[in-house]
Order: C-alpha cells, then structure tokens, then sequence
C-alpha cells in the first residue's frame, strides 16, 4: 500500500529526534554523530541503506504514487464544474468567497496573521529597537524556571525586561522569551519558503499528473516524469 | 511474473544510482568538510590536514571520489572518517538497535489508527468523530520533542519508566527474561512517542479514504442485501478503501 511507503521514510529518518531525547543508540543517532564529525561515507552509507528500503516499500510506482497526486486534480474538476453555472468572477473574488465558506480556514488564517505579527514585532523588538536582549549572558542564572525573578548578583545592565523571565532562561543565564521572540521570525520565514516551494512543485507537479495521466494508457513521458520525481524526493531521506 | 519482476529490480536500481549520485553531490558540495570540524585545534597542523584530504581523496575530482565510495561500498572495505572502523558492521548494529523501535511503532501506529479511522468515519460528525479530529490535528501541530519532553516529566515521577537507553545499566548479568522484559520496559516510552505523530496522520487518511467509499452505491447494495452492519463495514467499504490507495 501507498500509505505504507509514505510512512517508512517517516519511521527511519524520523527517528532521529526520538533516538536523541531518548538517547537510543539506534540509526538516527548513528547518523546524527555522523553529520557533526563530517563522516562522509557513513552519511553516504547511511541515506542509501534506507533508500534501498524505500524503494522496494514502493510496490509499484506507476499505479500508486500518481494517484495519490492525482486526487487533488480530480477534487479540482469537480468543485470547478460545480461552480460553472454561477456567474464567472475573477480569481481573487472567487478564491476569497471559497474560503469564506470554510471557518476552519479562517480561523487557519487568523492564527496564520497572528503568527506573522508576532515575528515582526518580535524582530523589531530584538533586533532593532532592544526591549528585550536574547543575547545577555547571566551566569549566575542559570536555567531558571518559567516566570521566575533574578538573583541579587546580577548587574543593573543585566536585569531582563519587567524584571522577571517570563519562559525562564537557558544553559547560559539568557532570557527564553527574548530568544523566542528572535526566533519566531527566522522559523516562520524557513516554513514560509518550504511550503511556497512544495506548493509551486507539488502544484504542477499533480497538475501535469492529472493532465496528461489518462493518455495514451499513461504510458507519455509526462506520467513518467511526474511519476519519477516524487518517489524520488520520498525516498531521500528528511531527518526531520 | 519473472520479467515484470527483473524490470521492477532494475528500475529501482536505476532509482538507487540515481539518487546516490545526488547525495554524494549534496554532501561534497555542501560547505563543511571532515577536515573543518574542529579548526580551532592548535594540533592541527598544515602538512596534518594535507595528509588526512589525501587519505580521504578529498583532493580528487568529485566524480572519482563517488567511484572511490561506491568501489570501497561494493567490495565491503568502506572505512569511517570518524573512527577508522568498517561502516557496514557499524551501520548493522546500530540497525539491530533501531529494529525493536522500528517495529514496535509500527504496530502501535496500524493497530491504533485502523479501528480509530474507521469509527471515525461511520460516526461522520459526531462527538467522537470532532474529538479525533481536534487530537489528531494537535498530535499533528504539536513537535514531537516538546510532547516526549513534557511526558517524560509525568512519566518519570508517576510511573518510574526509564526513559534512557536500551537497558538497564549493570544488569548484564541477569537472567534471560529479566533481561528480555527489561528491554521491553526501555521500549515503551520510546516507541509511544515515535507512533503518536504517525497514529494522528494514518487515523485521518483512513478516515477520508473510508467516507469515500461509504457513500458508493455499493456499500447500501450490500446493506439492503441484509447483510450486518459490520461485514458491510469490513468486508465491503474498508477492503475498497484500501485498494483504492
């Protein structure tokens, strides 16, 4: 089953993370330490010996990766046939009206701008106008708990904003809240960029599937193409 | 049967070189090399870092150092940077680390979401049904270290699970069962938090793959033929969910 395939990379590479909280000395470890010390044939090694796995979880690529593209397309078809006897308007009018109906959309949206001013406040508030330093070293606080207040050692330079560290601090005495706040927009400009990427590939990618997919038996070079191209960005592995 | 099988194989192979030559290329034309681990190293000299570049053929052309790897990888003397020691046998334990892990999740994560899809699915907008939306989307969102994190701070002070390591420091010398339970009681945890994330995104793939089929003619064939409602469920929709994916 196609599921299955998807779900394997997953299951590999994604267990880095689990193998480094939990301290398992399994592969994902393995190929942790490999990437720190720069261990070219064991990072080499170690994403083809997955790969060969993956690739014969894919039980038959021409039948199940498409399909699995294809099925926006087919979505797309029908919701545009639905709405061909209204009146046509432009896209954007459109496109607004169809989320308009979704709450859940929206609320996606709010929280999406919510987001989106948080990172820009937090970028401005760290970065060019300093209310709150993420870089301040304070050793004689280390690690402190959430909401907790400073010890009397600190210099007045040294003292957070309001007096208290509202996230606590980290292995060097630095304020958690700051740091996040510095953070937020540098993750969200990495997720914006990812999903504009995926978006644009997948898009056309599925687009070119569901075209060109019941032709000629599927047999075109198009099917093939799309066909190749995501089996082989599954099969690389993520290590996410 | 034979020559769909040979073409199969062969294709993946093709797959298998093709996507090995990328990654080599990504990991060599990535910046970093093995000799810029630690540049801050006083011990390090010139002549050092020439003699490492040249035993590792870093200072050949790319393409060459792929035919080194792939040469070393086939006749099985394929040495680590880090250590010195072959990669295979390196990469053989560690996989019998991971194995239990691997399989332990699975089995959690398609025992788990097949029965909560699926209730899902014919329950369609009930409280269970939004309450398994609402989860399944949190498992989703939430990162997996923040969730293992938090767990592992009930779980220590509740339950005294250990949440390090395959076994028991000091208890090699146990006996057998001790030894086999022990590894089983180190796995829980793990494994749990590896299938919680796979669990949401199964659950609502069956859930949507189910709700496809339910509705088709002849899921309501097969109930107006009076069969009961879960050899309609199992026998009829959930066999065409599956083969539909």
């Amino acid at each position: 089953m196609t599921m299955f395939g998807f779900l394997l990379p997953g299951l590999i590479s994604g267990s880095v993370i689990f193998e480094q909280i939990f301290a398992w000395p399994g592969l994902g470890l393995l190929g942790y330490e490999a990437i720190l010390a720069r261990d070219f044939p064991m990072i080499l090694t170690l994403t083809s010996s997955p790969q060969a796995s993956r690739c014969s979880a894919f039980s038959s690529p021409t039948s199940c990766t498409p399909s699995s593209i294809r099925g926006f397309g087919c979505n797309e078809q029908r919701r545009s046939r639905s709405r061909a006897a209204r009146p046509r308007r432009n896209a954007v009018s459109a496109g607004v009206a169809l989320l308009r109906k979704d709450r859940l959309a929206v609320a996606g949206l709010y929280v999406l701008a919510a987001l989106v001013v948080l990172a820009l406040v937090g970028k401005l508030l760290t970065e060019w106008w300093v209310v709150f330093d993420p870089t301040t070293v304070r050793l004689p606080d280390k690690l402190r708990p959430p909401l907790s207040t400073p010890s009397s050692q600190l210099l007045s330079a040294q003292l957070p904003t309001w007096g208290i560290y509202p996230f606590g601090t980290d292995e060097l005495g630095r304020n958690v809240f700051a740091r996040m706040l510095q953070g937020s927009f540098i993750s969200l400009s990495v997720g914006i960029v990812a999903v504009s990427i995926s978006l644009v590939i997948g898009v056309s990618l599925g687009g070119i599937a569901g075209f060109y997919g019941q032709r000629n038996g599927g047999r075109s070079a198009w099917t093939a193409l799309s066909c190749a191209l995501p089996m082989s960005c599954c099969v690389f592995p993520h290590f996410s | 049967m034979w020559r769909f099988l040979a073409r199969t194989l062969w294709q993946r192979l093709l797959l298998l070189v093709f996507i090995s030559i990328i990654s080599h290329a990504v990991v060599h034309l990535a910046p970093g090399e093995p000799t810029a681990v630690d540049p801050m190293n006083p011990m390090m000299k010139a002549g050092d870092i020439a003699r490492i570049r040249q035993a590792f053929h870093l200072d050949d052309p790319i393409y060459l150092q792929y035919f080194h790897w792939l040469s070393d990888l086939l006749t099985g003397n394929l040495k680590s940077f880090q250590n010195g020691l072959p990669v295979l046998p390196q990469i053989w334990d560690r996989f019998l680390n991971s194995l239990p892990l691997f399989v332990c999740t699975t089995l959690v994560v398609w025992t788990l979401s097949f029965p909560t899809g699926i209730h899902a699915a014919v329950k369609r907008g009930s409280n269970y049904d939004r309450a398994t939306t609402f989860i399944a989307y949190a498992l989703i969102s939430i990162p997996g270290f923040f969730l293992s994190y938090l767990l592992v701070l009930g779980v220590v002070q509740l339950f005294h699970l250990p949440v390090i390591g395959l076994r028991t420091f000091g208890a090699e010398n146990a006996s057998l069962s001790v030894r086999f339970m022990d590894r089983i009681w180190h796995l829980v945890i793990p494994s749990l938090m590896a299938a919680l994330t796979g669990i949401a995104v199964l659950s609502r793939y069956v859930r949507s793959q189910m709700l496809d089929v339910i509705d088709q003619d002849y899921v309501r064939t097969a109930r107006a033929k009076g069969l009961d409602e879960d050899t309609v469920i199992y026998g009829h929709a959930l066999r065409n969910a599956l083969c539909r994916s």
